[in-house]
């Protein structure tokens, strides 16, 4: 039989993506956007990530290094070294002078109550900052500034500079003084290298870097005492180590960041008074070197604030990307263990009840059933399938099959069984959709079964979809899909997604009543449902799931019965797959967009749109959309923050994902053995997901039509003896 | 009016009243669609709607290409300048 409809809908015109170089151009134009995006996530992150890199304290021990190519000048000279001259040339403090150093801040908690010190003992130092702390910490900066006291540079990030290749040295001088600059409006011309001490401590490996400063302009600044506050030894020790012997001058070091400096404040409140009782002054490096040394902050020029402020900048939004990217991390953690926890609430529990001897959906229903089969080019498969549905162990079955104007002889292949309780209805092309509409207008009976041409079903599936009809209320029914060729790392993967989306998520939405789809492989309908939803449209590729939801918003119940077994032929490569979800995950976001509306409907349309729209947006477009974070951090924090948190993180996300696959396993009663695969399926999964789900979004935002694309089809479908 | 003047155009005589007997109408040419072309009403479609998301007229798809370039181009540049800005600024100044 033939039927004939009415005009398919046009065809959009000639458009220039049509032209193959254009359309080349485009591909290579959207390739270079998408790597370019990528570039600057990934200069974001390292930025981060070079900002973040923990130092040791300035005083650790090192090793013992060779020093002859230190001038002797220097090794007994004073902590303060210029290189710039043919010469060098050092310089002490006067007697009875103290120039009190403070190194690694500015600290949002600590440099303050340091400040506050200072300026109830009148007293000015010169502090020391490192540029990552500067950009952070802006306010601090221009304050200690105006409060009279030297800013120099200590680097950008407290690397040990002398095993830096010359341009990260150069860079890490020039960034902090650009940060300075931008912060407190000065320039800064002198420089204490990060795990510095006293000038006999200098090595050869340090001399570079004291050339490179020299050569820009900038005094070497070592210290003549070392607080040891980096220890913590105490405020008594601090002040012990602090204070200079027989009225000699000297240069401190101290530190106003990099850990508790409670001690420190309390060994300065003491110290000042104390060294000033004795006719010691406080004073900073210039101030005590005055007329031997240039003035140390001049006013900074516009390029140097500029630099400055284009790197507060960048480091902000480095900041900002960084902490978006926790906080999704964060959601999408949440996503996934409130998904685990309803999964072992509810999923369990449905499962229970389905089991226990006293469940039952009411009377046997034993009306006759019409199995509808649309089919486009499936001569393969369409055989066993139509063979299986036909020869189904339930009273009155009568097989439709809608042969979409297939050019293979699909509809002789099915001629060809000589089933005497299936008709073939040849139909011009038109989709899917058409298709089933087709047929449920042929269809005899008002129970209508949907099944794939690419499924085989067990015998008594039909009769066991139909059992949950004997409650008025259900208008919808949707099987137990299983993956029937799971030869290949591709074919498990799909049956382990199959086998958990099928046992435990759908088992949770059944219970919260928010089933989004009945498969297109094995799905029954009442016929008054399909009229109340308007049967299926094809304005939205995910037909399937368009009809689900508008069943749900007609105010039927729409049900899951995990005995109903049938098994589906699965993509067999990364290309079809590929094909396969991003057409699911497009036409899931059309059948989500286009039933929007639901959420401020009244009525069974408004309890399932508040309902059941939200739990499906979060758990199948927002979730997958997050997950691939768990394996993107993960990298990064093992890479470069703390190795031991994100591997155990990561670990317990991979044993909650495992725990999940395993149950649903038992409660199917598979075999264990294919969750092998497990975490690499995970782990690529999840990045293949999310990228089908970006295409997608893309293609909508786009407004792109998708359009239905044939999967190239094996026959490898094999039905597995049922267990006992 | 009009049908007066279009009566005056009509040069073919016309019968009024009963007709009786033959009328010469000339060679009949039968213009009907071949079956697979027709239209029937087994199965049809009220409205056919456009599909969800499609923008047909392409405006969106053109302004958001153009929008990811400009973007795009504009974020490279600074960044590139960034980097530039901070390397050669660190530099000493005989060798900038």
């Amino acid at each position: 039989m033939t039927v004939y409809h009415g005009k398919p809908p046009a065809d959009p015109g000639l458009t220039t993506g049509q032209i193959p170089a254009l359309r080349r151009r485009r591909l290579v134009l959207r390739i270079l956007v998408v790597l370019a995006l990528l570039a600057l996530l990934g200069n974001m992150l390292l930025v981060e990530a070079y900002l973040r890199s923990e130092f040791a304290p300035d005083s650790a021990p090192q090793q013992a290094r060779p020093v002859d190519a230190v001038p002797a000048a220097v090794r007994s000279g004073g902590p303060v070294v210029d290189l710039s001259g043919d010469k060098p040339r050092t310089y002490r403090v006067p007697a009875r002078t103290i120039t009190l150093t403070f190194d690694d801040g500015p600290d949002a908690r600590w440099t303050p109550r340091i400040l506050e010190v200072l300026r109830r003992h009148q007293a000015h130092g010169t502090f020391f900052v490192l540029g990552s702390q500067v950009v952070r910490n802006t306010g601090l900066s221009a304050r200690i500034a105006a409060e009279g006291h030297e800013i120099g540079v200590h680097t950008f990030t407290h690397p040990r500079v002398s095993a830096l290749p010359a341009w990260l040295r150069r860079l890490e001088h020039s960034t902090t003084q650009a940060a300075i600059a931008y912060t407190t409006g000065r320039s800064t011309t002198l420089y204490r290298p990060p795990y510095s001490s006293m000038v006999d401590a200098l090595a050869n490996s340090d001399m570079p870097t004291l050339r490179e400063a020299a050569r820009q302009g900038d005094l070497t600044v070592l210290n003549d005492l070392d607080s040891q506050d980096w220890r913590r030894p105490g405020a008594e020790a601090i002040l012990r180590h602090a204070t200079p012997r027989g009225g000699s001058g000297a240069i401190v070091l101290m530190h106003d960041a990099g850990g508790d400096r409670s001690q420190t404040v309390a060994a300065l409140d003491r110290l000042i008074p104390r060294l000033k009782e004795r006719g010691y002054r406080f004073t900073t490096v210039s101030e005590a070197l005055a007329g031997r040394i240039p003035p140390p902050n001049p006013p900074a020029g516009f390029a140097e604030k500029a630099r400055g402020w284009a790197l507060v900048t960048m480091i902000r939004v480095a900041d900002l990307t960084l902490r978006l990217l926790w906080v999704l991390l964060l959601c999408a953690g949440a996503l996934i263990l409130a998904r685990t926890l309803l999964l072992l609430l509810l999923a369990v529990g449905h499962a229970r009840r389905r089991r226990s001897a006293s469940w039952s959906w009411g009377p046997a229903v034993t009306d006759p059933v019409t199995i509808i089969v649309p089919a486009f080019n499936e001569a393969t498969t369409i055989g066993p399938a139509v063979r299986s549905l036909a020869l189904s162990a339930h009273p009155g079955v009568e097989v439709i099959v809608l042969d979409d104007a297939s050019t293979d002889d699909t509809g002789q292949a099915v001629r060809d069984l000589h089933l005497g309780n299936v008709r073939v209805i040849r139909t011009p092309p038109g989709g899917k959709a058409a298709g089933l509409n087709t047929g449920i207008a042929f269809a005899r009976h008002d129970l209508i079964v949907m099944v794939d041409a690419d499924t085989v079903v067990e015998t008594d599936s039909v009769h066991r979809i139909v059992q949950p009809f004997a409650d008025p209320g259900v208008g919808a029914v949707s099987g137990n899909v299983k993956v029937g060729n799971r030869r290949g790392l591709l074919g498990k993967w799909q049956h382990i997604e199959y086998v958990v989306g099928f046992n435990l998520d759908r088992r949770l939405y059944d219970t919260l009543g928010c089933i989004s789809t009945i498969p297109g492989a094995l799905g029954a309908f009442r016929r008054q449902a399909l009229l109340d939803a308007g049967g299926l449209k094809i304005d939205t590729l995910a037909e399937d799931t368009d009809l689900t939801i508008a069943i749900q918003r007609a105010g039927w119940r729409v049900v899951f019965e995990e005995s109903a077994r049938a098994w589906t032929e699965a993509p067999t490569g990364v290309r079809q797959l590929w094909q396969q979800r991003y057409r699911w995950s497009f036409g899931t976001m059309q059948a989500l967009w286009k039933h929007r509306r639901a959420v401020r409907d009244s009525g069974p349309s408004g309890r399932f749109g508040r309902r059941g729209l939200l739990v499906i947006t979060l758990f199948t477009v927002l979730l997958p959309l997050l997950a691939p974070l768990l394996d993107i951090m993960a990298v990064y924090g093992f890479v470069f923050l703390d190795r031991r948190e994100f591997a155990i993180g990561w670990l317990v996300m991979m044993a909650v994902q495992a725990v999940t696959a395993v149950l649903a396993f038992r409660l199917d009663r598979e075999s264990l053995r294919p969750l092998w695969s497990l975490p690499l399926q995970q782990i690529a999964y999840r990045q293949l997901m999310y990228l089908v789900l970006l295409h997608s979004a893309g293609t909508a935002v786009a407004g792109r039509r998708l359009r239905w694309q044939k999967m190239r089809r094996t026959g490898e479908v094999t039905v597995p003896a049922r267990p006992a | 009016m009009n049908r007066r003047r279009r009566a005056r155009r009509d040069a073919t005589p016309r019968a009024v009243g009963r007709v009786v007997g033959r009328v010469r109408v000339g060679r009949v040419v039968g213009r009907v669609p071949p079956n697979e072309q027709a239209q029937t009403d087994v199965a049809h479609f009220d409205e056919i709607p456009p599909p969800v998301f499609a923008d047909d007229s392409r405006v969106r798809r053109r302004r958001l290409r153009r929008l990811s370039y400009a973007v795009v181009l504009l974020a490279v540049a600074l960044l590139v300048a960034f980097w530039l800005s901070q390397i050669i600024g660190g530099m000493p100044s005989g060798q900038r």
